[in-house]
């Protein structure tokens, strides 16, 4: 069988292929340079971050080595079981064009490749303070008592089979400030297939798994799933309780609302609270919500797009308004 | 006339009062917890160990 080496001159004389040659394997025409993160090395010691063997121990030093708009990609590639870094400060994810991307199955929930923040971080624990980034396979997690653990105050970037593990804590659980993800001023940002939130942790009070906050707009989710395990009627999976926090519209499309009332959780009284004047419409296009009595607390500015399932025997029950 | 003596033999049943383990211990799913090993309250499973038995 012939080699292609034996065919290309450059490979014949010992040129390499390096991955960063390889851009279409991560959905880009082009791009950067590559960084490796391994949190799993054996020998516990950072390197340069340049290969895989080499690779650094934490997504900040990944970030502080890039550079913005070349699309640099950064690679989560770990070799230990739950493939997390340990993140001893938050990170301001603010170099333009940079991507991150988790090198495991792509399950989206739980991901075995991803960041953990340790108890040293301030809240928010993940900023996403630039643009035209994607974000793609691995989990973001804290364990610690740390309110936020992700904000996005920019526009255009990409998630895709994101796991935004947020209040995973007990004493998060009960604190009103909590959230998996804020979005505030955030535009046109697109979530695909993202999990957000847990529902091994109890969430004891009325805290937020997602909040928009200052006309964040035109923001998608597609697909994505919204857990929790409530222990108040009055926690919310979406909140935008105040006036002017969405702009145009929040599009929610085949998304699941699911608080675990079946493994004894506390229904939810509504699954969103969403002010009649919030600014734009809060669309949800065939999504479903299991474990809340109500969708909202107000419909002035939903847009509800889908049957009623019948309650336990499958099928579209159309209710008439 | 011997008088039959009547031997009552009585059952001595043990009663044991079986508590149930629940999923959820001090507002966490126990076995995901166990699962957090770098987790600050891990300590919960020891705890929950001792009174229901290993998970």
């Amino acid at each position: 069988m012939g080699k292609f080496r034996d065919y290309a001159p450059a490979l014949k004389y010992g040129n390499k292929i390096y991955p960063e040659d390889l851009a279409g394997m991560i959905g880009l025409s082009s791009v950067g340079d590559i960084w490796y993160v391994d949190p799993g090395k054996t020998s516990g010691v950072s390197g340069s971050g340049t290969s895989r063997e080499d690779a650094f121990l934490t997504v900040t030093e990944a970030l502080a080595a890039a550079t913005a708009d070349q699309d640099d990609v950064i690679l989560l590639t770990p070799s230990n079981s739950t493939g997390r870094t340990t993140e001893t400060t938050a990170i301001n994810w603010s170099k333009r064009r940079t991507h991150l991307i988790g090198n495991a199955g792509p399950i989206s929930l739980d991901v075995r490749a991803g960041m953990s923040f340790s108890s040293a971080v301030v809240s928010p624990c993940f900023t996403v303070s630039t643009r035209s980034c994607i974000f793609k396979n691995f989990t973001m997690t804290t364990s610690a008592d740390i309110n936020v653990l992700a904000l996005v105050t920019d526009d255009y970037n990409y998630f895709e089979g994101v796991h935004f593990a947020g209040i995973g804590n007990a004493t998060t659980g009960d604190d009103t400030a909590a959230r998996c993800l804020t979005l505030t001023g955030a535009e046109e940002n697109r979530f695909v297939d993202c999990t957000f939130g847990l529902d091994t942790v109890a969430r004891s009070t009325t805290n937020a798994t997602v909040e928009f906050t200052s006309e964040s707009s035109k923001n998608v989710f597609e697909g994505c799933k919204f857990v929790a395990y409530a222990d108040n009627a009055g926690a919310l999976f979406i909140k935008a309780a105040s006036a002017a926090n969405i702009g145009r519209y929040a599009l929610f499309q085949k998304c699941m609302f699911h608080n675990a009332v079946n493994s004894a959780a506390t229904t939810m009284t509504t699954a969103m609270s969403i002010n009649a004047a919030v600014g734009g419409t809060v669309i949800l296009e065939d999504s479903w919500v299991h474990g809340a009595t109500d969708w909202s607390d107000d419909f002035t500015a939903v847009y509800v797009s889908m049957g009623k399932p019948d309650t336990d025997e499958g099928g579209i029950l159309l209710v008439a308004s | 006339m011997t008088k039959k003596k009547k031997e009552v033999v009585e059952d001595v049943v043990e009663v044991k009062e079986v508590t149930e383990a629940p999923t959820m211990y001090k507002s966490y799913d126990i076995r995901w917890l166990k699962s957090e090993l770098n987790h600050p309250d891990y300590g919960f499973v020891a705890e929950y160990e001792e009174k229901y038995g290993k998970i």
